[in-house]
């Protein structure tokens, strides 16, 4: 077909076609640039927020003990990065103060705020494994079995069923305590050493 | 180069396009964007759709290899290291990191441009007098195989990981009803009472006829060899005998000129520190209307004005001005020649006349040499002999090496014609041990050269053996093979393997059938009258017991809970390689309330760091289980 067609028609073809599919071939070139320069502003901007709330954390540590100022840190640590692990991760030493305070409540509500607040399920089966061992402490075992079902991932899993042994134990349930207890160990995963775990299946061992 | 090659292809209508796409994607991306497109660094392993490369891992094996070897010091020897298996637990740990890594950037945790910078600067290891040191920063990071920017990621993953571990480790925390609980356990007591059956036991009643002997003899006979072993001629010849070698001649002249030399050498790295007054020649001023004001602030200065007042006011060199002229330490070099000449023919304290440069006119004034004074002609001249000697010896080393090697070769049958002709003496070494011997036959080298077919098989002279300043040429005179040795020579050796076999299975005998006798509910005590033994009996054993081996608690700690007034039994070997039969009769749980507080805190603290280790590894463990890491 190509063959009798003149230089001015080949143009004229070149023009029309053109004519015809410049506009979208530029509106997409446009896209794809502006999507990737988006892209790559928002991988910056997140990066820097994270390194901003890194800061904040950091300086969080340094001061927690030294000053009174860690309380305000700590809430614009929780306002401004709401969705970061460091606001976790303040609210985790706050409770942890609390326990050593013998404030358990208090400690209570701070793991209730990460298993609400956090979108990670690492953090938030970290907190429901904690509040469990302050519910069973505050003899809200019962509470404390229901919450420590929805624990993901096997090395947490793992964590709740050791937890959950030491609940039946208590209890006086003794080959319950070790079935859970055994589950812990196999899942706990391989060359992971748990010693106090493995004395309290020998303990109940028959 | 590949620059080069791609600038001349870019020349074609082709090339240009190929370069304007890459110069957008450059703009895009960034330079790293290519280093994905070429794929020279293969992944060995994806984690989570992340390609680790080989290369990572290789360098991270190498630099364990180099901390693992730095480590043991003068001892150290690379082929104890199994690089194989090292490789694999690098890599098995590389995939750890990346994966909690992983956990970390999606979870939003970061370290800043600032806390990276910092953190490197305050590493005592780049600094010089407690300031960084950039040349000393770089220089080491590069031994390791880093650049600056591989070693900033490797530390700002570190303070993530760091973030990581403090947010879940050291917020840990323990209550009271675990304290109660491990405690309970910890200060368990347990009633337990041991046999012990020790082969020496049986040994004295067993009897090992000859029979048994001759036929464990014939089975095994290949277990009982003599050493392989030689006697062994060699001659040596080294650079510190040659040094006395009458060939070498030293005169009195060459020491003096290589003391010229050393001395040279020397002054050359001595460093100056001089302050200088510029007035600088320009369209404004003529070279001469500068060397006036020059000797006018000369006259100022001789006159009693202070030097480095005078620099701060005059001085058109902004740098050094402010600071009263001083341009601190400089070696020769690292100025210009006119400077520097002026400089070099100073005394400590002294003003020059105004000299010219490039940059204008400078006054000069020394401050400072830094500089030993160099010890004289007679105090080095044994220093300088002795290196001139070594040197010549070296030369001749070589030369003779080659000779020697050639006449060896030539005449294999014999190093009489290497002694005579290059006053070597023959040594001696009788009964060389395959594997042992001492002096220089210590050397793999020499062993094997030893040992080799050419001088144990053709009864040839060894080729050049070197170590350290020497080289050496051997010969075996005798060879003696590892042979079998006779019967008489071994057989008490084997008697008495064959009775200690033989013990360790009536140990086991005995064990066996006493567990059955206990679990069947016979006395105790007949079953200890049985083998004239005494039961052990220990009430209230705790699990750190000193008094009671080791293996024994442990197993009693672990024997099931007896019923009231039944018994639970097991075994177990003992480091002495006895075995010992263990009966628990009963089990008291610890009280807490008798426990003192500072065994209390003690258990509490203990839990607070298993409990913070645990819930790290429980991140670890659940990020792992639920990966995808394709090997």
């Amino acid at each position: 077909m190509a063959e009798h067609i003149t230089e001015e028609e080949q143009i004229a073809a070149i023009k029309s076609w053109w004519k015809e599919n410049g506009k979208p071939i530029l509106v997409g070139i446009v896209l794809v640039i502006a999507s990737m320069l988006s892209w790559d502003w928002y991988q910056t901007a997140s990066r820097e927020k994270s390194e901003a709330a890194s800061d904040l954390f950091n300086r969080y540590l340094e001061t927690r003990t030294t000053t009174d100022s860690g309380e305000s840190m700590l809430a614009d640590l929780s306002a401004s990065y709401p969705d970061s692990a460091y606001q976790v991760f303040a609210l985790f030493y706050q409770a942890a103060d609390a326990v050593d305070a013998g404030d358990l409540d208090s400690a209570s509500m701070l793991f209730k705020q990460v298993i609400d607040g956090s979108s990670s399920d690492e953090l938030v089966s970290l907190a429901i494994i904690r509040l469990a061992r302050i519910q069973h402490e505050q003899k809200l075992s019962e509470d404390a079995l229901l919450a420590l079902s929805k624990v993901k991932g096997d090395g947490y899993i793992s964590l709740a069923a050791e937890l959950k042994g030491d609940i039946l134990f208590s209890r006086g349930e003794h080959s319950d305590a070790l079935a859970a207890y055994e589950i812990a160990r196999q899942k706990a995963g391989p060359n992971i050493q748990r010693p106090l775990l493995e004395m309290k299946i020998a303990d109940l061992a028959r | 180069m590949a620059m080069m090659e791609m600038r001349d292809r870019a020349q074609g209508r082709g090339g240009k396009f190929i370069v304007g796409a890459i110069i957008i994607v450059m703009a895009l991306f960034g330079f790293g964007a290519f280093t994905s497109f070429i794929d020279s660094d293969p992944a060995m392993v994806e984690i989570n759709g992340e390609a680790l490369s080989r290369n990572d891992v290789l360098l991270e094996t190498q630099r364990r290899k180099n901390r693992i070897l730095s480590q043991m010091g003068e001892a150290a020897d690379p082929s104890l290291i199994n690089d194989a298996l090292l490789q694999s637990t690098v890599l098995e740990q590389l995939i750890d990191r990346a994966l909690i890594l992983q956990f970390g950037e999606h979870s939003g945790l970061a370290a800043s441009s600032q806390r990276v910078d910092d953190l490197i600067r305050d590493i005592p290891a780049f600094q010089v007098e407690g300031k960084f040191d950039k040349e000393l920063y770089r220089g080491l990071i590069s031994n390791e195989g880093h650049t600056p920017v591989s070693f900033s990621r490797s530390v700002r993953e570190s303070l993530v990981l760091g973030d990581l571990q403090s947010g879940l480790t050291n917020t840990h925390m323990v209550v009271g009803w675990e304290t109660r609980r491990i405690s309970d356990l910890l200060s368990q007591t347990r009633d337990i009472a041991y046999l012990t059956f020790s082969p020496e036991l049986f040994s004295e009643e067993i009897e090992i006829g000859e029979e048994a002997i001759r036929e464990h003899y014939e089975l095994n006979g290949r277990a009982f060899l003599s050493d392989e072993a030689a006697d062994i001629s060699y001659v040596e010849l080294s650079i510190s005998n040659l040094m006395k070698d009458e060939e070498i001649k030293v005169s009195e002249e060459d020491m003096h000129s290589q003391y010229e030399k050393d001395l040279a050498a020397y002054e050359s790295s001595e460093r100056r520190r001089a302050s200088h007054i510029l007035v600088q020649i320009g369209d404004k001023r003529s070279k001469e209307e500068a060397l006036a004001i020059a000797s006018d602030t000369l006259t100022r200065i001789e006159s009693g004005e202070v030097f480095e007042e005078l620099a701060k006011s005059l001085s058109e060199d902004p740098g050094s001005a402010t600071k009263g002229g001083d341009l601190g330490f400089v070696s020769k070099g690292a100025l210009v020649p006119a400077f520097e000449t002026a400089l070099w023919s100073m005394k400590v304290g002294e003003l020059s006349d105004p000299v010219t440069s490039e940059f204008g006119v400078h006054i000069i004034k020394l401050i400072d040499i830094q500089l030993d004074e160099y010890p004289g002609f007679d105090t080095q001249k044994t220093a300088i002999e002795e290196g001139l000697r070594r040197t010549q010896a070296e030369e001749l080393f070589e030369e003779r090496k080659l000779r020697i090697e050639d006449l060896a070769f030539l005449e294999p049958d014999s190093l009489a014609a290497v002694a005579e002709q290059f006053g070597l003496e023959i040594l001696k070494k009788t009964g060389l041990k395959r594997g042992l011997g001492g002096g220089i036959f210590v050397d793999q080298a020499l062993q094997s050269a030893v040992f080799s077919d050419e001088v144990i098989e053709d009864s040839f002279n060894s080729k050049t053996i070197e170590i350290g300043d020497s080289a050496y040429w051997l010969r075996a005179d005798k060879y003696y093979p590892a042979e079998q040795k006779a019967l008489e020579k071994v057989s008490e050796e084997i008697r008495l393997s064959l009775v200690s076999e033989a013990a360790d299975d009536k140990v086991q005998e005995a064990v066996g059938e006493s567990l059955e006798l206990l679990v069947s509910g016979q006395g105790s005590t007949s079953i200890a009258a049985k083998y004239g033994l005494e039961w052990k009996q220990i009430s209230k054993v705790k699990r750190n017991q000193a008094d009671v081996p080791r293996a024994v608690t442990t197993l009693a700690f672990n024997l099931v809970r007896p019923e009231a007034g039944a018994r639970s039994s097991g075994k177990v070997v003992l480091d002495s390689g006895a075995v010992a039969v263990v009966t628990l009769t009963s089990v008291v749980d610890g009280d807490f309330s008798a426990l003192t507080e500072s065994d209390r805190t003690n258990i509490r603290d203990q839990l607070l760091r298993t409990s913070g280790q645990d819930d790290f590894q429980a991140l670890h463990s659940s990020l792992k289980a639920s990966a995808t890491i394709e090997r």
